[in-house]
């Protein structure tokens, strides 16, 4: 019932950028490749949109996280756009990991300290 | 369909046309990707929002307020317009006064009567253009003060 809240909308607005650079990470991945793989293997942050997903992408690539390449395609209107992870991009993603992987932790504390809490009362 | 919400985003967005054309280039391929895996164009404006949303939304990753860039256009057009319109009011004011009240004592002889008619015509269009010069630079101020508000 709260899936849709402005909290829960924060926390996936925060983490998408990761998300990205992960997918990105993994394999040089294009836009309807990267749709498709959040819609199919991450249905808890519902639909993933281009509106969404693009304005991230340029602010990635601004960054210089990501470095696209232009490979002609002829189904598809001509060509397509593959994205990869800049070095900088890398050495990014390693330190969001790490950085969020002890936020995670810190966050679990507090929960398991409120939910102790709330057994004894 | 596709080919109208393109050009309605490039008309939306505040950016260089270095970017723009990057832009529309990759709402192409959204678009061919998409029609390529049986969707409709519908479904896909759908996931991309209105125009105006997905170019402030990507103008916004490159470091530009679509919204705050097009404000500034307006605000530009509004103070020209009312440069001109101050100082069309003005020529208009300054030579109404060298003319004199018709009928003034010196005024009453032929040549300058004619002279006096030729000019005022001139002064008509200058106080007209003066008016709607005015009229626009209200109309442009009360447009970005609604749009501030939205």
């Amino acid at each position: 019932m709260y899936m849709n809240s402005r909290y829960v909308q924060q926390f996936k607005k925060g983490s998408l950028e990761m998300i990205l650079l992960c997918l990105i990470g993994r394999k040089e991945t294009y836009g309807y490749e990267i749709i498709t793989e959040l819609n199919n293997s991450a249905s808890v942050l519902g639909y993933a949109k281009e509106g969404t997903i693009y304005p991230i992408l340029y602010r990635l690539q601004e960054a210089e996280l990501i470095k696209c390449r232009l490979a002609p395609a002829a189904a598809n209107g001509g060509s397509k756009k593959y994205y990869a992870l800049t070095d900088k991009g890398k050495d990014v993603l390693r330190e969001l990991i790490l950085f969020w992987e002890s936020y995670a932790n810190c966050v679990n504390g507090f929960i398991a300290s409120y939910q102790q809490a709330e057994v004894s009362e | 369909m596709k080919e109208r919400y393109i050009k309605q985003v490039e008309k939306e967005l505040a950016l260089p046309g270095k970017a723009k054309k990057e832009i529309a280039r990759d709402l192409n391929e959204v678009f061919a990707s998409a029609l390529e895996h049986g969707e409709t164009e519908q479904q896909v404006i759908q996931r991309l929002g209105t125009p105006k949303e997905f170019a402030d939304g990507a103008a916004e990753q490159f470091g530009v307020d679509n919204t705050a860039a097009k404000k500034r256009k307006d605000r530009i057009y509004a103070l020209a317009a009312c440069i001109i319109a101050v100082a069309a009011l003005s020529i208009y004011a300054i030579a109404g006064v060298r003319r004199g009240p018709a009928g003034a004592i010196g005024q009453a002889d032929a040549a300058t009567n004619i002279q006096v008619v030729g000019t005022f015509d001139v002064l008509q269009i200058i106080l007209a253009a003066g008016i709607a010069a005015a009229l626009v630079a209200i109309l442009l101020t009360i447009r970005s003060i609604s749009k501030n508000r939205r």
